[in-house]
């Protein structure tokens, strides 16, 4: 008994041991992407060549995972992420050592100094002299977002700008014309709050889209975030952008303060905001009758002028560019030129009314026919511009957010410019060198 | 055990290499970043090292101390409401017929199903001042966004985040205490009836002293877990109005991912987790060393 005991034991350890070895085997693995099940869409390559793209999922997603599979060079698969969590997603991957998960990546303009900086793009140009790619497509303004010490490092694809939509009907009992200056639009704010218990709809909420709204009346009023490398939030032109800011606020709709873009678009969909500053990336869907209860009412106009200029608007685009860590950098260029093709963004524009990046799309006329808020957009990102990006330039816009969102909150309540006045001596030691 | 008998320690060795792996050395690495400027990707040992240099900044930060407030304003709202509503759900629950019992238990642990980061969108939806349950059910009393603000307050935005809070883990409370209710025998009811108890009595003498084991687990449980918010909030309000909800995951989040400043993160990061373990790892460790005692004792 005592011996079969001991001999159960010895199997018992052998038995472990060789799980333990096996299990440490498998930890030990290059985690080989071809064998993962990676995203929900293929494009069948002929190479045999397996490319992995990650970008932000919804509808535009959806569309894109359909025309990824006309791509004959290589075989596409877009990993979609919500939103919120690609950013992290996308860094986890690239700062990983070796090759990384992700082929593609999708980079927001704000977030390409930052990427670029960590090495953790490819720069592009040895690839675009030897395949000789006609840069001239693109929107020059853009390109330059995108390009750092003379080296590309992304191709611009997908852009959005604020843009003013309205319902025709309310804007029938208003009576008067679309805002054409802020205190036009402010006044109309007014009149619905006042009237109609409604208001404006603004994304005010803690975050990012309030910020880059706040950034276009700062241009607008000729303002500037930095200034020589210093927080220039002092100036008449700041004050007056952050009374503007109150003011809309004052006037916009119950549960702004707590709205995001896509809470705005809700709000429009629902028929509750007769007018809206809202991001263009939205609009498709204020247009589809299944989606909107305004699909027949809604219209689009370009963002009002201030001083008797027009709007100078903050631009929210997307670049494709290849991931440093990429198995296959000089295939996944290759993808990124075809995906940026003026007949790829033509189909996706299609597909789902996005805005190209690409200049020669915007007099498409089969394009206008589909977006019929293109002309609005093309108009507000005639002169728009980037947020800051350089040195500590993301922390002061997030410490902003909270400010913004202080006025949002209660703006009958605060001193506003006092507010920011106080917030710019507050960032004096930020540093905003690139 | 016999000399050269190595299998106890083989078959304690995969918890080891885990417990080694996923929890020692993670924790160490957060240390050890956390004394370094360290910007995600960009780490150069000699260069970078701050040394104590993040919790000094963590102290100058008007934000962390906010979140700071904010997170043990959450916490304490959120176990409160949890202890209190779990046993009123759990004793009610305790009271039906016993027919009904079994249907009911399970239905009432249906948001236990549901992430986080739903349950925040759906409250979301439900304090949407045009239109959210929320209001539709104010309007009733005459009230509106002006008596409460709900998610647009900084007084009252915190108050949703714990409301929804609330309600996804309220059914794991009930749960648990459903198990501690089930065991404590009927003959003491049955006495304490005889002897005129009230129903108030009886849960006070009774059924409270003998859910103390149940109450501890769940206090540690649901506070480490309230301490470590940021699934509800991130949805609810991504941190405002005014960092007003902002809590220190959250902030130290947004420190990572947004600002790349991982050293700084990781510093927040050990901050909650010290005062994780103020909080809760010391009442809780000094109840067992009581429990042990009594136990010996007994």
């Amino acid at each position: 008994m005592k011996r079969q005991m001991k001999r159960m034991k010895k199997w018992t350890a052998l038995c472990l041991s060789l799980c333990l070895i096996g299990g440490l085997t498998a930890c030990g693995g290059n985690g080989d992407k071809d064998s993962e099940g990676k995203g929900d869409s293929q494009a069948e390559g002929g190479s045999g060549v397996e490319l992995v793209a990650t970008r932000w999922s919804g509808g535009q997603s959806d569309d894109q995972k359909e025309l990824v599979k006309n791509y004959a060079a290589a075989t596409i698969v877009i990993d979609d992420i919500a939103y919120d969590k690609l950013k992290e997603k996308e860094i986890l991957n690239m700062q990983k050592n070796g090759t990384g998960d992700y082929d593609l990546i999708y980079v927001a303009e704000v977030w390409c100094p930052d990427y670029v900086k960590n090495g953790w793009l490819m720069p592009l140009n040895d690839y675009i002299e030897k395949y000789d790619v006609d840069m001239s497509v693109y929107n020059q303004s853009l390109l330059d977002a995108m390009t750092v010490d003379g080296q590309v490092y992304s191709l611009p694809t997908f852009t959005q700008t604020s843009i003013l939509a309205y319902d025709e009907e309310a804007m029938g009992r208003y009576g008067k014309g679309v805002p054409e200056t802020f205190d036009e639009l402010i006044e109309c704010a007014k009149w619905f709050k006042e009237n109609e218990g409604s208001g404006i709809a603004i994304p005010a909420m803690q975050g990012q889209s309030a910020v880059d709204f706040f950034g276009g009346i700062l241009y607008s009023c000729g303002g500037e975030f930095i200034e020589d490398g210093k927080i220039a939030l002092d100036s008449d032109a700041a004050a007056q952008a952050i009374e503007i800011w109150q003011q809309l606020c004052l006037y916009s709709m119950d549960g702004s303060s707590t709205w995001h873009v896509d809470d705005v678009a809700q709000a429009v969909k629902d028929g509750n905001a007769p007018i809206s500053i809202s991001i263009s990336g939205n609009c498709s869907s204020y247009l589809d009758p299944e989606q909107s209860a305004v699909a027949e009412t809604i219209r689009f106009a370009k963002m009002p002028g201030i001083n008797g200029n027009d709007y100078v608007g903050t631009a929210n685009f997307w670049g494709w560019s290849v991931a440093k860590n990429s198995a296959n950098p000089e295939e996944a260029f290759q993808s990124i030129v075809w995906l940026t093709s003026e007949e790829q963004e033509k189909a996706a524009a299609l597909a789902n009314g996005s805005i190209s990046a690409l200049p020669a799309l915007a007099g498409d006329s089969e394009v206008l026919e589909q977006i019929p808020y293109l002309p609005a957009v093309t108009d507000t990102l005639a002169k728009a511009r980037i947020l800051p990006t350089a040195g500590d330039s993301s922390a002061m816009l997030t410490d902003l957010q909270a400010v913004l969102s202080r006025i949002a909150e209660n703006p009958r309540g605060v001193d506003a410019k006092a507010l920011l006045k106080e917030f710019n001596d507050a960032c004096q030691d930020y540093d905003f060198n690139p | 055990m016999e000399r050269g008998d190595f299998l106890p320690f083989l078959l304690l060795l995969p918890v080891m290499l885990v417990v080694f792996f996923v929890m020692f050395l993670p924790l160490v690495y957060g240390i050890v970043i956390s004394l370094f400027d360290y910007h995600m990707g960009d780490l150069d040992f000699g260069r970078d090292f701050v040394g104590l240099g993040n919790y000094i900044r963590m102290m100058q930060d008007k934000v962390f101390w906010k979140s700071t407030v904010n997170t043990l304003y959450f916490t304490a709202g959120a176990i409160a409401g949890d202890l209190f509503f779990g046993t009123l759900v759990s004793v009610w629950i305790q009271s039906l017929n016993e027919r009904i019992r079994p249907i009911i238990r399970p239905i009432v642990t249906i948001p236990l199903l549901v992430s986080p980061i739903i349950i925040g969108l759906i409250w979301k939806y439900m304090f949407n001042i045009n239109g959210g349950m929320v209001y539709w059910i104010l309007s009733w009393f005459g009230l509106g966004a002006e008596q409460f603000p709900g998610l647009a307050g900084s007084a009252t935005a915190m108050l949703c985040a714990i409301i929804a809070h609330w309600w996804q883990v309220i059914p794991f409370v009930v749960i648990v205490l459903s198990s501690g209710l089930v065991s404590i025998p009927n003959d003491y009811y049955e006495a304490a009836e005889m002897d005129g108890a009230s129903f108030i009595q009886k849960f006070f003498k009774i059924s409270f002293p003998s859910l103390m084991p149940q109450y501890m687990v769940i206090l540690l449980f649901n506070g480490v877990d309230a301490i470590k918010v940021f699934d509800i909030i991130y949805a609810l309000t991504g941190g405002g109005p005014n960092n007003s909800t902002m809590s220190l995951s959250l902030y130290a989040y947004k420190n990572a991912f947004d600002h790349f400043d991982m050293g700084y993160a990781m510093a927040i990061s050990n901050a909650t987790m010290l005062i994780s373990f103020l909080v809760f790892g010391i009442v809780f460790v000094r109840y067992n060393a009581k429990a042990r005692k009594e136990g010996i004792k007994g």
